[in-house]
C-alpha cells in the first residue's frame, strides 16, 4: 500500500521523462502480453487435451468392448449355423443364453433382409438379379450394433435389375 | 495458427498425422481407425470404408487405386495396362490426360483424390477441434513432375494449402529421425497393400536426395493373402471335392481366416484355421479345420518375398552403391511385419532394419514431422525438463518420504501434512533429500531447516504442511507451515537438478544394487515406528482406563509395554513384530473388558430407566456422549 501511494505521488509531481524507463515499461508490457498469450494458449491446449482425453477414453472403452464382443460374434455365427442343421434342445438353450448375454451388453442384431442396402452398416459381397435395385436378398453374415453404434457390418447379397447375374468377388 | 497435417495419400489406404507438443500423433478417422481406404464413390461422394463396402455392387462407380492414374496421360503404357483390370471406365480427357467416367460424367484423378483428402481434412478438424487448411502430402519417389503437380492440385481442390510434397521414403526416414544421424545412404523397403517400392536415398547436409528408386506396382499384401486363400481352398477341394472360391459366402469367410492366419503367424509359429459349417454337401454340413505353421506359410509366399529382391538389386545397381555402403535400412508398409521379410532384408543388407510398431503409419508420421518443421513447431518446442531423482523429506526413524517422484515433469508442486513424533514437541526439522533410497542417510541431503513455535500438543496432533515447489528452472522451494499457528518457514534450493548425468546414474545404480538390504532396513524402521506408536497408545490407554479394567490385565499390559520397549531399539525385526502383536492382543482384551462392562452398565441402566422419569432419562443420554479429551475408540 505504501509503495502504491508513493508511486502515485511521484506520477503527479515528477512525470517520468526517462526514455530508458519508458522503454523498459514498454518491453515489460510486451513481455507480459506475450506471456499472457502463451499462458492462455497453454491453458486452452490443456482444456482441449482434457476434453480429447475424455473422448479418447470413451472411444478406447468402446473399442475394447467392440473388439472383445466381435471375437465372440464368430462363435455366435457358428451356433447360428449349427442350429440350422441340428434340432437339439440343448443347443437352442445355448443359443438363447448367448443372445441374452449379448443383449445385456447392448448388442442388437440388425434386421435387414428385404430392406434397402445401406453401405453405412452393410457390405455387399454378391449381387443377384431382382425385381428392384438395392434390396438385401440374403444375409451371409449377421450385422450387429453395440448401443446403437456399428459393431459389425452385415455381409449381404443385394438385388440388381440389370440383365445378367453379376457375381463379382 | 492452424496446424499443418501430414498425409500419406496411399494407393490402397491413406493415413494422417500431426505434431502435438513436439511429438507426432496419428489422427484416427471418424470411424476410429488410423488408416482410411483410398476408395471413393464420386457420385455419392462417399469415401473410405463406406465406399469400399459397395465395391462389389457398383464396380463401375466405386473408384479405388486412383493414385495409379494421377498425372498420367491416357496413352501412357501404365494406364493402358491398368485399364485392363480396373473395373471402372478410364477415358481420354483434356490435354490427353486420363480421366474416369461414371454415368456419362467425367472425374479427373485429382478430383477423386481430393475427395479422400476432404474426408481426412474433415476428420482431422473434428479430432483437433480446429480448422485444418495446410498439409504436407507424400508421393512415391518415382512420381514425376506432372504426378506431383496433380497431387498438389488434389490438395488444393480439397481446400488444403499443400505446403510441401515430399517423397514417401524421405518421410519414413524423417519418422526414424535419420536426418539427424550421420548416415549417407539409406534404403527404404516399402511393401504395402498393393505396391512395392524400394529407394536408395543419399543424405547430405540435412537434405535427402533420391539416388535410385524401383519397385513393382502390382505386388503387395493382397497377393500374400491370395496365396493363402488358394492354398486353403485347394486343400479343402482335395478333401471334399468342393471349390470354396465359387461360393461368395464361403470365400468371404476363407478370406477373413487367411488374413487372420497371416497376421497371427507374424507373432506365433502355428495357427489353426477353424471354419465350422463352411459349406453343405448332400444336405450335410461340412467343416474346415486345418493347421498352418509359420514355416509352411513362409514357403508358400517365398516366391513373392523373393520377387521383391529383383527390384532391390536393380535399384542398388542404379544407385551405384554396394550393400556395404548402406548405413540405414528402413521398413515401411504393413507386410514388413512379417518375420521372414525382416530376416531376408537383414540378410541382404547385413544390418538390422529400422521398424516401428506401426509400419503403415510411418510415412504419415514423417510428413507430420516435416509439417512441424515448416510450421516452426518442431524447433519451437518448449522443452520441459523432468526431475531426474526423487525429492522428499526425512521422517521418523530416518526414513525418506518422497514428495516429488523422479521423472516428474517440472514445474510441479506437491504438499503433504506431517505431524510430531513426540508429545509436546514444539519444533520440527525439515530435512530435504534427493535420491531413490528408502533411508535418509543413503540419499543426498539438499538442505534442512527447523520450524519452531508449534504449540505443545500430544504426538500426532499438530499438522505441519510441507510443500515442495519446483519451478521450470529446477529451483526447489520447500515450505513448512503449521496449520494451527500459521507459522511458516521456507528454504530455496537451487542445485536440486544440478547433478551431472554420471552422478544421477550412480545414484540410480546404487538404489538398484541396495534394493534388497534397503527394503529390510526400511521394514525394520517401519516395525520400530509401529511399535513405538503402539506403546504410546497402550500407555495412554492405561492412564485413561484406571480402575475400569482388572488390575492383572493392566499389569500384563504394562509388562508387555516394557518388553516391547526393550526389543524396539534392537535390530531384530521379528522380535519387535512379535512383541507388538502380543501387546496389541493384550490391548484388545482391555477393549473387550470395557465393552462388556459397558453392556452390563447399559442393562443396569435399562432397569433403572423403567423406574426413572422422562427428564432423568434424557439426562442419561447426555451422559453417554463423549466428553472432550475422553478416549472414545
Amino acid at each position: 500500500m505504501k509503495f502504491l501511494t508513493k508511486m502515485q505521488q511521484n506520477k503527479k509531481t515528477t512525470p517520468i521523462k526517462n526514455d530508458k524507463a519508458q522503454e523498459q515499461i514498454q518491453k515489460l508490457q510486451t513481455d507480459l502480453e506475450m506471456c499472457n498469450a502463451k499462458y492462455l494458449r497453454a491453458l486452452a491446449d490443456y482444456r482441449n487435451l482434457e476434453n480429447r482425453l475424455t473422448q479418447e477414453k470413451m472411444r478406447a472403452l468402446f473399442d475394447i468392448q467392440k473388439r472383445t464382443i466381435t471375437t465372440f460374434l464368430s462363435l455366435k455365427d457358428d451356433i447360428d449355423n449349427a442350429s440350422l442343421f441340428e434340432e437339439n434342445e440343448g443347443l437352442k438353450l445355448v443359443k438363447k443364453k448367448f443372445e441374452d448375454i449379448l443383449r445385456t451388453f447392448g448388442v442388437e442384431k440388425m434386421e435387414i433382409e428385404g430392406k434397402e442396402f445401406s453401405a453405412d452398416t452393410m457390405e455387399c459381397i454378391q449381387t443377384k438379379p431382382g425385381e428392384k435395385d438395392n434390396i438385401v436378398l440374403q444375409v451371409h453374415e449377421q450385422g450387429y450394433l453395440l448401443n446403437g453404434e456399428l459393431l459389425r457390418v452385415a455381409k449381404v447379397t443385394v438385388s440388381v435389375t440389370t440383365k445378367a447375374e453379376n457375381i463379382t468377388n | 495458427m492452424s496446424k499443418i497435417i501430414g498425409i500419406d495419400l496411399g494407393t490402397t489406404n491413406s493415413c494422417m498425422a500431426v505434431m502435438e507438443g513436439g511429438k507426432p500423433k496419428v489422427i484416427p478417422n471418424a470411424e476410429g481407425k488410423n488408416t482410411t481406404p483410398s476408395v471413393v464413390d464420386p457420385t455419392k461422394r462417399t469415401v473410405g470404408d463406406v465406399a469400399k463396402r459397395q465395391l462389389v455392387m457398383n464396380p463401375q462407380k466405386v473408384i479405388f487405386s486412383v493414385k495409379r492414374l494421377m498425372g498420367k496421360r491416357f496413352k501412357d503404357e501404365s494406364v493402358q495396362r491398368d485399364m485392363k483390370w480396373l473395373p471402372y471406365t478410364i477415358k481420354e480427357g483434356r490435354d490427353g490426360m486420363a480421366v474416369i467416367e461414371i454415368d456419362g460424367k467425367t472425374f479427373t484423378p485429382q478430383e477423386v483424390s481430393a475427395m479422400v483428402l476432404q474426408k481426412l481434412k474433415k476428420d482431422a478438424e473434428a479430432y483437433l477441434g480446429d480448422t485444418v487448411d495446410k498439409a504436407v502430402i507424400t508421393v512415391p519417389a518415382y512420381f514425376d513432375d506432372a504426378q506431383r503437380q496433380a497431387t498438389k492440385q488434389a490438395g488444393e481442390i480439397a481446400g488444403l494449402k499443400v505446403e510441401r510434397i515430399i517423397n514417401e521414403p524421405t518421410a519414413a526416414s524423417l519418422a526414424y529421425g535419420l536426418d539427424k544421424k550421420n548416415s549417407h545412404h539409406i534404403v527404404v523397403y516399402d511393401l504395402g497393400g498393393g505396391t512395392f517400392d524400394i529407394t536408395v536415398l543419399e543424405l547430405g547436409e540435412g537434405v535427402f536426395q533420391v539416388k535410385a528408386t524401383n519397385g513393382d506396382t502390382h505386388l503387395g499384401g493382397d497377393d500374400f493373402d491370395q496365396v493363402v486363400i488358394d492354398h486353403l481352398a485347394k486343400k479343402f477341394q482335395d478333401e471334399n471335392g468342393i471349390d470354396l472360391r465359387k461360393d461368395p459366402q464361403a470365400l468371404q469367410r476363407l478370406r477373413d481366416a487367411a488374413e487372420k492366419a497371416k497376421i497371427e503367424l507374424s507373432s506365433t509359429t502355428e495357427t489353426e484355421i477353424n471354419l465350422p459349417f463352411i459349406t453343405v454337401k448332400d444336405n450335410q454340413p461340412i467343416h474346415f479345420v486345418t493347421k498352418m505353421t509359420r514355416a509352411q506359410f513362409e514357403s508358400l509366399v517365398d516366391d513373392l518375398v523373393q520377387k521383391t529382391f529383383a527390384p532391390v538389386k536393380a535399384c542398388m545397381k542404379d544407385a551405384g552403391v554396394s550393400t556395404k555402403e548402406i548405413h540405414e535400412v528402413v521398413l515401411v508398409g504393413g507386410m514388413t511385419r512379417m518375420p521372414k521379410i525382416i530376416a531376408e532384408v537383414e540378410k541382404y543388407f547385413g544390418k538390422e532394419p529400422h521398424r516401428g510398431v506401426n509400419p503403415d503409419e510411418v510415412v504419415a508420421v514423417g510428413a507430420a514431422i516435416q509439417g512441424g518443421v515448416i510450421g516452426g513447431e518442431v524447433s519451437d518446442v518448449v522443452l520441459l525438463d523432468v526431475t531426474p531423482l526423487t525429492l522428499g523429506v526425512e521422517t521418523l526413524g530416518g526414513v525418506t518420504t518422497p514428495l516429488i517422484q523422479r521423472n516428474t515433469t517440472i514445474p510441479s508442486s506437491k504438499s503433504e501434512v506431517f505431524s510430531t513424533a513426540a508429545d509436546n514437541q514444539t519444533s520440527v526439522e525439515i530435512h530435504i533429500l534427493q535420491g531413490e533410497r528408502p533411508l535418509a542417510k543413503d540419499n543426498k541431503s539438499l538442505g534442512r531447516f527447523i520450524l519452531e513455535g508449534i504449540p505443545p500438543a500430544p504426538r500426532g496432533v499438530p499438522q505441519v504442511e510441507v510443500k515442495f515447489d519446483i519451478d521450470a528452472n529446477g529451483i526447489l522451494t520447500v515450505t513448512a507451515h503449521d496449520k494451527a499457528t500459521g507459522k511458516e518457514q521456507s528454504i530455496k534450493i537451487t542445485g536440486s537438478t544440478g547433478l551431472s548425468d554420471e552422478e544421477i546414474e550412480k545414484m540410480k545404480k546404487q538404489a538398484e544394487e541396495h534394493e534388497a538390504e534397503d527394503k529390510q532396513a526400511k521394514e525394520l524402521i517401519d516395525a520400530r515406528n509401529q511399535a513405538e506408536a503402539l506403546a504410546y497408545t497402550a500407555e495412554k490407554t492405561l492412564k485413561d482406563v484406571k480402575e475400569k479394567a482388572p488390575k492383572e490385565l493392566q499389569e500384563d499390559i504394562q509388562k508387555k509395554i516394557d518388553e516391547l520397549k526393550t526389543v524396539k531399539d534392537k535390530d531384530d525385526k521379528e522380535a519387535i513384530t512379535t512383541a507388538t502383536t502380543a501387546l496389541s492382543e493384550a490391548l484388545q482384551k482391555i477393549g473387550q473388558e470395557m465393552y462388556s462392562k459397558n453392556e452390563e452398565q447399559e442393562k443396569k441402566d435399562e432397569t433403572d430407566d423403567k423406574e426413572k422419569t422422562g427428564t432423568d432419562a434424557k439426562k442419561d443420554v447426555k451422559d453417554q456422549e463423549p466428553e472432550e479429551g475422553e478416549v472414545v475408540n
